[in-house]
């Protein structure tokens, strides 16, 4: 345990280091407990509406008004009736036109429409739209005025809607919402999640299989090393993306899938550089001093080759990372690996690109900055350890 | 020949020879020709016996193979010709059991290299033990501390790293490293050879202390006579992968009886108040790709005949426990007697 | 060896000191070096590790990089302070009136160019010469260092030579240019022993031929006491003793140098344990004022820890001790 602490201690005496890693420790605790943090749940589509579409920050979410339709049927141009604390009366005015009266003491009426009235009705003060029979009332504060036509009708059928404000409740979001409605502020910390996972399970998995591949392919040598580098070498000629999107194609969609694609991709680089620094530290006497102590062959790979590999590979490391998001990004837009109602942050960037020159900046501003303290944050935690083991660097 | 009875080591016909081509076109061509790949021989069919508690020398320039002749006798490389027994046993057999294979232990030339930079002292030097079982996991501070104390570094060295040491410090740990094991034969290649004068002073002294105190047998493999000529009981001379001469060091620098001997010891630079004249040395060390027919030293001997192009020549014993590959070497003894 | 005649040395060292301003501290790798060097001279500066040897070739021909400078003293070349000049018109000198051979052969040729180009070019830096005068000075260069078919051999590349002969086609560049002086830096420490002796051999002929001077930079006592005239002994960056060979090998004064001498094996008898110079060099960052060598000097003495000057016991003869060890017999 004391290990551990001195390990930390001596960690945190460069300061820019300290600061970068509580960053991504912080985004690695909002990738465990995303949905004990985030307000809203942004997987749900039954949580968020169009209606919340492309608020700014500090919007409070609206309620749904309420919704009533009141079917009416007036005979000689009278109707009276009442339904859902709604009452209605519709009279004659006198000059051959139909006034309606509406009391809805329960609701703040916005929004007032007539359907299915016949032909020849028309209402006054009234938009009507243009392929189907329904007329929207301007001001449904006033009484509305129909205009029968030349013969009043004897029976006349229509259908009342009533629609009231959206009241503000009292979540808000943070951050605004996007183009779809979600909550930013939880799009986001799921996203850390998804793009964290992605990202340091991605690569450091690729690390571990590139790194054991290089390691065999220099140790054994020959024939053994050939087949692997000419997989590798293979596999490096076709562009990743490519790559990416058949293995996810045959897979199917998912993180875990994800993840598969970029240990497949990301392999190769780990792979070559290690088999590199390892055939360079195989012809020193340290490793055939180790050999005349007769130590398995296990054990001078991985204690006393490795160890002297990690400094490249944990900058490589650190930057794969980063190109792993990056990726994960591409592949979620184009249709494989993520569905887009699981956004990473980097899906959210993409999304939130066509917004970049409207005045609705927070859709794409604020996933970017979190991405890019994450990145940041990543790159100096990898940069500080790779100097720590290495005792000669003066600390 | 047999080897007498306290015989550690019993080397005959040892070979190593490295392939030139390497690769699938060559072994095609091979398999379609039958014509064989061309090998470069590190280690030409060397004979010799060690016996318990000598120290023996091996001397000789770039190419004579002497490093390679160490890696095999430490089972760092394998041999591809010849036979090598270690205490009566065929040496693969030997080798089987981890407990005796670590009797043989090296010590290497470059005191940098031979490090791995990323362990501290503890583990450099007592890893191998605790692996081994020679020692129990607990204990291995304790045992290091020991053997730190052996080899004259103070103990507080443990958690240190290798490059916080100077040259002769490192090449101490080396050696606390290989005697930790406990081995019974001691290759040192070179091993001070990257230190300073009185550096080397230092670890010679340390050198024959421990092998005093705990009985070694050595290899002191050097390109420095002076040393040789201080540390070993006898000598062997390489040349180009083959021995040329094997004798007790002090008849062999009293009298060299192979040409390449006396021209090692001609050019040995000496510490001496007066300015000598330089006998003009012909020629360079032919490169072991393609060494020169029947003996190798022929174009640069100034001893040399026709029938020295014929055939190699036999490692023949010349005096009481003296032997020397070389046809001439009586008429090369009294032209250097009458000089 | 040299008699010269009282006119201006070829080579004057005056009190340098060149520092290393680093992190850890300033690292005083030579601290006030003083020698010369005459016309024809062969000089050895011998020392160990850390000694300030290299350094002291390197600042003679202003090769110090940062974070390291001559922070004082001068370099009197022909009586010219090399310190004083510009970067511009230090390069008038470099390759042409002193030129610089290194230990590693591979750090002065490119392995990209045929060795021919680069003997050329050591010339064509410094002359205006024509083609055929070129290629015949090439020529004569790699004969006088002893390379075989010397006309086919300009064609090849470095790779294509064995280390010996790259060291000497590394001293052919260097004498092409006729220079006066050249300084060499562990030239031969790589190499074989019957090699070694052979280029010793070379060189010392052509010394003698062409009256350079050359400051062999070493190790090595055994070589120097073959080669040089005089040698200088340096020690944690100081010199503690000159003179000439025959003074330096057969009487050292200094402790330093007498225990050196003392510590090689073929001074000691065989099998015994070789006398040797306890404890190691110390720390170049913290030293003090006085002898460097006081820690680890048996004949240490209250006066050791204040700067020991430079006592000039003959004319050619400098001892920097307080407590010298009696004259000792010659050695043969």
């Amino acid at each position: 345990m004391s290990r551990i602490r001195s390990f930390l201690a001596e960690f945190v005496e460069n300061r820019v280091a300290a600061l970068c890693l509580a960053l991504t420790l912080l985004f690695a605790f909002c990738a465990l407990f995303a949905p004990l943090i985030a307000p809203m749940n942004p997987y749900n589509l039954a949580d968020f509406s169009l209606e919340d579409a492309r608020l700014p920050p500090g919007s409070s979410r609206m309620e749904q008004g309420q919704k009533a339709s009141l079917t009416i049927s007036a005979s000689e141009g009278r109707a009276e009736g009442a339904m859902e604390n709604i009452t209605y009366r519709l009279a004659p005015t006198g000059d051959g036109k139909l006034e309606l009266q509406l009391e809805a003491p329960n609701m703040d009426v916005s929004g007032l429409r007539i359907l299915s009235l016949p032909r020849e009705v028309t209402v006054e003060d009234a938009r009507r739209h243009p392929i189907r029979s329904e007329w929207t009332i301007a001001d449904p504060s006033k009484a509305v005025i129909l205009d029968p036509g030349p013969q009043m009708p004897v029976v006349l059928n229509f259908t009342l809607e009533l629609e009231s404000r959206a009241t503000a409740t009292s979540t808000s979001f943070a951050l605004g919402t996007d183009g779809y409605g979600r909550d930013m502020l939880s799009a986001i910390i799921y996203g850390i999640r998804i793009s964290f996972i992605v990202g340091a399970v991605g690569a450091i998995g690729s690390m571990m299989v590139g790194s054991s591949l290089g390691l065999i392919a220099a140790w054994f040598g020959g024939r053994v090393d050939a087949i692997i580098m000419r997989i590798a070498d293979f596999q490096l000629s076709i562009p990743s993306l490519m790559v990416g999107l058949l293995v996810l194609t045959v897979l199917g969609k998912g993180v875990d899938k994800i993840l598969i694609a970029i240990v497949l991709i990301q392999w190769t680089v780990f792979a070559r550089t290690t088999r590199s620094v390892a055939l360079a530290e195989l012809r020193s006497d340290y490793v055939d001093a180790a050999r005349g102590l007769r130590l398995s062959v296990t054990r001078i790979n991985l204690r006393h080759i490795l160890p002297n590999c990690l400094p490249p590979l944990l900058v490589i490391l650190t930057i794969n990372i980063a190109s792993a998001i990056t990726l994960e990004a591409s592949l979620s837009f184009l249709g494989v690996g993520l569905p887009l109602t699981q956004p990473s942050l980097g899906m959210l960037i993409s999304n939130g690109y066509e917004y970049m020159f409207s005045s609705l900046y927070w859709i794409a501003i604020y996933p970017g900055i979190v991405l890019m303290l994450m990145v940041i944050s990543i790159n100096v935690v990898g940069d500080r350890l790779r100097d720590m083991f290495n005792p000669q660097v003066k600390r | 020949m047999t080897a007498p009875e306290d015989t550690v080591i019993s080397a005959r016909d040892v070979s190593k020879s490295f392939p030139l081509e390497k690769g699938f076109l060559p072994t095609v061509r091979r398999r379609l020709t039958g014509r064989p790949l061309r090998t470069v021989s590190a280690v030409d069919s060397v004979s010799f016996d060690i016996a318990r508690g000598e120290t023996v020398g091996i001397v000789g320039e770039s190419g004579c193979g002497k490093t390679t002749l160490a890696r095999i006798l430490t089972g760092i490389s394998q041999l591809n010709g010849g036979s090598l027994t270690y205490d009566g046993m065929p040496f693969d057999e030997y080798m089987k059991d981890p407990a005796r294979a670590l009797k043989v232990q090296m010590i290497f030339q470059d005191p940098q290299s031979s490090l791995n930079g990323r362990m501290t002292v503890l583990d450099i030097v007592g890893e191998a033990p605790v692996f081994h079982g020679l020692v129990p996991r607990s204990q291995k501070e304790a045992y290091v501390r020991e053997y730190l104390e052996k080899v004259g570094l103070s103990p507080d060295f443990i958690h240190r790293y290798p490059h916080q040491f100077s040259g002769g410090q490192r090449q101490r740990v080396g050696i606390a490293r290989a005697l930790a094991v406990k081995p019974d034969v001691l290759v040192c290649d070179e091993s001070v050879a990257a230190l300073d004068v009185s550096v080397q002073a230092q670890i010679i002294n340390l050198l024959m202390d421990i092998r005093r105190t705990l009985g070694l047998t050595m290899l002191f493999i050097s390109h420095d006579l002076g040393v040789i000529r201080h540390l070993c009981d006898r000598v062997i001379v390489m040349y180009l992968g083959r021995i040329v001469e094997i004798a007790p060091t002090e008849a062999l620098f009293a009298n060299p009886l192979h040409p390449y001997t006396k021209m090692l010891l001609d050019g040995m630079p000496r510490i001496t108040t007066q300015r000598r004249e330089f006998m003009s040395i012909r020629g360079e060390i032919p490169s072991p790709i393609n060494p020169p027919r029947g003996c190798h030293f022929n174009p640069r001997c100034p001893y040399s005949t026709k029938q020295c192009l014929d055939a190699r020549p036999p490692l023949d014993t010349a005096e009481k426990s003296r032997r020397v590959a070389c046809i001439n070497w009586r008429d090369a003894a009294e032209a250097a007697g009458q000089a | 060896m040299s008699d010269r005649p009282a006119d201006t040395p070829l080579l004057e060292v005056d009190r340098l000191n060149t520092w290393f301003h680093t992190r850890a501290g300033i690292v005083k790798s030579v601290r006030d070096v003083s020698f010369t060097v005459g016309r024809g001279e062969v000089v050895g500066i011998v020392g160990e590790s850390g000694s300030g040897k290299s350094v002291t070739g390197l600042s003679i021909l202003g090769l110090i990089d940062a974070p390291g400078r001559v922070e004082s003293g001068a370099i009197r070349f022909e009586g010219r302070d090399l310190t004083k000049l510009t970067e511009a018109k230090l390069r008038a000198y470099r390759g042409a009136r002193i030129a610089m051979i290194f230990q590693n052969p591979m750090m002065t040729l490119n392995p990209v160019l045929r060795i021919g180009d680069q003997i050329a070019e050591a010339l064509t830096e410094h002359q205006q010469l024509s083609k055929s005068e070129l290629r015949a000075r090439c020529i004569a260069a790699l004969e006088a260092v002893g390379i075989p078919s010397p006309e086919e051999r300009l064609k090849a590349y470095p790779h294509e030579f064995s280390g010996g002969m790259r060291q000497r086609i590394v001293i052919a560049i260097a004498l092409v240019t006729r220079p006066d002086l050249i300084i060499a830096d562990e030239p031969t420490t790589a190499l074989d022993v019957t090699i070694q002796a052979q280029i010793i051999h070379q060189t010392r002929k052509l010394i003698d031929e062409t009256g350079t001077g050359l400051i062999w930079i070493s190790h090595d006592l055994a070589t120097l006491s073959e080669l040089a005239d005089r040698i200088v002994v340096m020690y944690a960056g100081s010199v503690v003793e000159t003179g000439t060979t025959a003074e330096i090998i057969g009487n050292p004064r200094h402790p330093y140098t007498r225990q050196l001498l003392e510590s090689v094996p073929s001074r000691n008898r065989p099998g015994k344990p070789l006398r040797q110079i306890p404890g190691i060099m110390p720390s170049l960052i913290s030293l003090g004022d006085g002898c460097p060598f006081a820690s680890r000097c048996d004949r240490r003495i209250e006066g050791c820890t204040s700067p020991i000057p430079a006592a000039k016991l003959t004319d050619t003869r400098t001892v920097s001790c307080i407590n010298m060890p009696e004259p000792q017999e010659a050695f043969a």
